[in-house]
């Protein structure tokens, strides 16, 4: 009974640690800096994680100073960052319910909706 | 001593008079507006060229499928919501297509709004649950995105043709935007307001010509600066004689 138990907790744990994982999605920084989350789903996560490994970010101010245009753009309309240096990972946070970065419309947010956002930011079409 | 300050007051204006030209004039671009449902004090155009409405309901309007440049962007229209919006409308003033760069800048970023341009001055088209319009003219937008503190994109309008500007809300807080037109190459774009004549720009050989007027400044210039000389002159012979015969 005991070990029963054991593996149900284990198994709920597993099942746990796996749905928070859903929420994570992963995104791409291509090599001149541009942003492209995940759209192997329409709907939008509420997070994504991707590698800056290649960029060789020494520092968080280095990061920041290099991920600039996208912050001074969004993190106040709905898209944050943080970034974990020792796993070279940038965490991009979406806020699609208090978000000012893409329009509503009749149809839902989809990802490629803020990823073309994403794109004009790095091309410095929008500010 | 006055009579030779007065002649050379007299060369001072006349030099002012020739370099004179034609000038400038001034450009009612930027064009501010609150999007308060007052028509900007400096939009010159007779009404309607400025109109403003509220959208009720589940409905929208239409903008390009991502940030367009001449001669035109490819349309999308899920039905973008504008609760509020305005327009503006101008003409294109050249007998030649022309290329322009709708403009928005804004101190501060606020809320979510949306531009784009059409050509003509019909209705908006709105979004419908049975149908998503789209104009099959040029249009132009920044594409699917909220404007931000600066956000421009191109379109193409035919030769002596009207369009008009779109800016409406879409979601959050309205903002306060200063409009700008401008050419290809950022300089003021040839426009007026609707109804307005369209012209020929004729170069010759490349370099501007003087009118007749200038010319004829020009030359009343060369005359008065050459009185002044022979009269300055004449002065210092007649000292120079006062003075021998004392």
């Amino acid at each position: 009974m005991n070990s029963m138990f054991k593996i149900l907790a284990f198994l709920l744990l597993l099942c746990l640690n796996l749905g928070v994982n859903a929420q994570t999605r992963p995104a791409t920084v291509t090599a001149d800096g541009l942003i492209i989350l995940d759209a192997t789903a329409n709907d939008v996560a509420p997070e994504y994680v991707a590698d800056i490994s290649r960029f060789g970010l020494a520092s968080y101010q280095q990061a920041i100073n290099y991920f600039q245009k996208y912050i001074n753009v969004t993190s106040t309309r709905g898209i944050t960052y943080t970034f974990d240096l020792n796993s070279n990972e940038m965490h991009i946070f979406v806020n699609t319910t208090n978000q000012f970065l893409v329009p509503l419309s009749n149809v839902p947010l989809t990802v490629n909706n803020f990823n073309e956002a994403l794109r004009q930011v790095h091309e410095g079409l929008l500010n | 001593m006055k009579k030779l300050l007065s002649i050379i007051l007299t060369v001072i204006v006349s030099v002012n008079l020739v370099l004179a030209g034609g000038g400038g004039g001034g450009s009612i671009f930027p064009i501010t507006t609150g999007m308060t449902g007052t028509k900007p004090a400096k939009y010159p155009c007779a009404d309607p060229g400025w109109k403003t409405a509220m959208l009720t309901g589940q409905t929208g309007v239409p903008l390009t499928t991502g940030a367009s440049a001449c001669p035109t962007g490819g349309c999308t229209n899920p039905g973008y919501f504008a609760p509020y919006y305005e327009t503006f409308a101008f003409k294109n003033t050249l007998l030649t297509p022309q290329c322009i760069k709708v403009v928005w800048t804004a101190a501060a970023a606020a809320g979510c709004n949306i531009t784009f341009t059409y050509m003509g001055t019909g209705p908006v088209l709105l979004w419908t649950p049975t149908g998503a319009p789209c104009y099959t003219d040029n249009m132009g937008s920044p594409g699917p995105v909220c404007m931000g503190t600066n956000v421009s994109y191109g379109v193409e309008v035919p030769a002596c043709s009207d369009f008009t500007v779109f800016l409406g809300n879409n979601n959050g807080a309205r903002n306060t935007f200063n409009l700008d037109i401008q050419n290809a190459t950022g300089g003021k774009a040839s426009i007026g307001c609707v109804g307005a004549e369209c012209l020929k720009v004729l170069t010759l050989g490349g370099t501007p010509v003087p009118t007749m007027t200038q010319w004829g400044l020009f030359l009343f210039g060369l005359i008065l600066i050459t009185l002044g000389v022979v009269t300055v002159y004449n002065m210092s012979r007649r000292n120079a004689n006062e003075t021998s015969v004392r």
